[in-house]
């Protein structure tokens, strides 16, 4: 683009390749998310003391990739569509851009320094959303290896063998058949 | 916090300042948050390859975001601010565009605030005059949203001090918005381009303690931004900077803005702006050559505020070998030296007179009439003025 006294109107372009990354990873944090609140008790019961109608949606603005999640009757996590949330009832959390995103889902920067640093804007309850934080922190505990997973969360928890490698194996497991 | 240094330190900020690595890919969000969708970008008139960098940062950051942005670097009428204003709010309204976003520093601010000062006030642009402007009594619905590599305009108010013939404003209507401060910008510019900032930077420090109320909360910044800017200057001038330390004198400039915003009194600022305009210079150069001449006119300065600075400026071993009634002179005489040291590592490319910078002494008068009305309340009388001019055209240093 050749820049002049004249104003030039550009359509800007597409992220594509970190767009489709970034949704393949919310796809499968939304997938071991559902699967996590089944197997870790700790998640499980942050789940049920949630509000009935609680759903939750983290995706990236305006209209990137986007991770939907609610609690059902019973208590327990459910993945949904993106579309089906209901930004004015629900916690909305949104990462003010795809390229903030990509920096956070390549783990270069953490969800707790990322929120330092004013890149997530939430709307909703403030302690659903801290506790969803802590949701997403034990799922990267679960899903990466301790080399990624301590770029990826402010702590690393000190959790048992056993409870780390059943957790790991079953969340795969259930995330792989969708249950 | 005792009351007289709250009343001292009544600072109300209505700028938000977003600074920090990536803070640039918050701009389309953050316009998304007034409610604009067509920003007008403007950008510096740099160098070719500066300004294809700043343009390819620009359109980096509104990717994928659904925006329609314009870009344009006004300044096609030359020095007249008010002509490219002019074309600016012309180019905004062909457009249909609903916020101003300037990228870069010094002039093409300016014209983006009086720009967005023409915008804001019934009219038509071609007759308005400076006197319009300070009538605009809230702020204006046009957002105007400031990119910077190394500055900050967080003030209360901003301003700027005009040109010849052209009246100096100070209003809210001139201040941003929202300032994105990210390093990244930084590497678009040329370090010698960035210098006059940092000299800007610490000119305002300097003269924040010096001619301020003498604030705790306020000196701290103030000798945090000296310690964060002077052992980097030499680097800086000979083109020798990392990244990682842009990066901390970015800082070291914020707090320089923090430190100066309780000070009423700027007499370098002022008279600095005023060689500037006149001689055709950065302001930061032209204050940092007059810095020591102006400060070394005022006993209290140097005796009572300047030697908090000097274990900012030589480290507290060395300044604990100084006798104590000769920090305030210690730290004058380093300022003094400054511009030559800065001379050497530029290769001879920073000036360390006024005379080098190229200020004819017949246009001294321009200059003070020019910067009386805005010499802070009568800080400085013309023939204190002219006094500093002269010693600063020749170098020669006022020591008592």
């Amino acid at each position: 683009m050749k820049l002049t006294s004249q104003a030039m109107e550009w359509i800007p372009g597409e992220k594509r390749l970190k767009h489709i990354y970034i949704a393949v990873m919310l796809w499968v944090v939304g997938r071991a998310l559902q699967a996590a609140a089944r197997v870790d008790r700790e998640i499980g019961h942050i789940f049920e003391r949630m509000p009935e109608d609680f759903s939750f949606c983290l995706a990236v603005w305006p209209n990137g990739p986007a991770m939907a999640i609610k609690r059902d009757k019973n208590g327990r996590a459910r993945q949904f569509s993106p579309k089906q949330f209901d930004a004015a009832h629900g916690l909305h959390m949104q990462i003010k851009s795809l390229e903030v995103a990509f920096r956070m889902f390549t783990f270069r920067e953490s969800t707790a320094v990322a929120t330092c640093n004013d890149r997530i804007v939430v709307a909703g309850d403030v302690p659903s959303a801290m506790a969803m934080v802590r949701v997403l922190d034990a799922v990267e505990v679960y899903l990466l290896p301790k080399f990624l997973a301590r770029l990826a969360v402010k702590r690393y928890p000190d959790w048992s063998m056993k409870r780390k490698l059943t957790g790991r194996l079953l969340i795969f497991l259930r995330g792989v058949i969708g249950w | 916090m005792s009351d007289q240094w709250q009343a001292e330190y009544d600072f109300d900020c209505p700028v938000s300042i977003h600074a920090g690595n990536l803070a640039l890919d918050h701009l389309p969000f953050e316009l998304s948050m007034v409610g604009a969708g067509k920003p007008l970008i403007l950008i510096d008139r740099q160098g070719d390859g500066a300004l294809h960098r700043l343009e390819k940062q620009i359109i980096a950051a509104f990717q994928s975001s659904a925006m329609q942005p314009s870009l344009m670097t006004p300044g096609a009428a030359g020095p007249d601010r008010w002509a490219n204003a002019r074309q600016v709010v012309e180019q905004y309204a062909r457009i249909g565009a609903d916020a101003l976003v300037v990228v870069g520093a010094g002039e093409i601010v300016d014209q983006a605030k009086l720009a967005r000062g023409l915008l804001s006030v019934a009219g038509q642009v071609d007759r308005l005059s400076v006197n319009d402007l300070t009538q605009i009594q809230s702020r204006p619905d046009i957002a105007l949203i400031w990119a910077a590599g190394p500055g900050v305009d967080g003030r209360e108010a901003s301003g700027w001090i005009g040109r010849p013939g052209d009246a100096s404003v100070f209003c809210q209507a001139l201040t941003p918005d929202l300032v994105i401060i990210d390093p990244r910008l930084l590497d678009a510019m040329h370090t010698r381009e960035q210098l006059p900032g940092w000299l800007n930077a610490l000119v305002w420090a300097i003269q924040a303690q010096a001619f301020g109320p003498g604030n705790p909360f306020s000196g701290m910044y103030a000798k945090t931004a000296v310690a964060g800017i002077w052992p980097h200057l030499s680097f800086a001038a000979g083109s020798r900077m990392t990244k990682k330390t842009c990066t901390s004198m970015v800082t070291a400039v914020i707090c320089a803005g923090f430190g100066l915003s309780p000070t009423a009194q700027r007499p370098v600022s002022a008279l600095g702006r005023a060689v500037s305009v006149i001689g055709r210079m950065a302001p930061g150069i032209a204050d940092m050559i007059l810095l020591p001449y102006v400060v070394a006119h005022d006993a209290v300065a140097v005796s009572d505020r300047l030697p908090d600075f000097l274990t900012a400026i030589i480290g507290a071993d060395k300044a604990a070998l100084a006798a104590p009634h000769r920090h305030g002179v210690e730290v004058l005489r380093q300022l003094y030296d400054l511009p030559e040291m800065l001379h050497a590592a530029s290769g001879g490319r920073f000036p360390r007179t006024l005379q080098e910078a190229g200020l004819p002494r017949f246009l001294f008068d321009e200059v003070i009439e020019l910067a009386m009305p805005a010499s802070d309340r009568g800080r400085l009388s013309a023939e204190t003025m002219l006094a500093a001019l002269d010693a600063a055209w020749a170098g020669k240093p006022v020591i008592n």
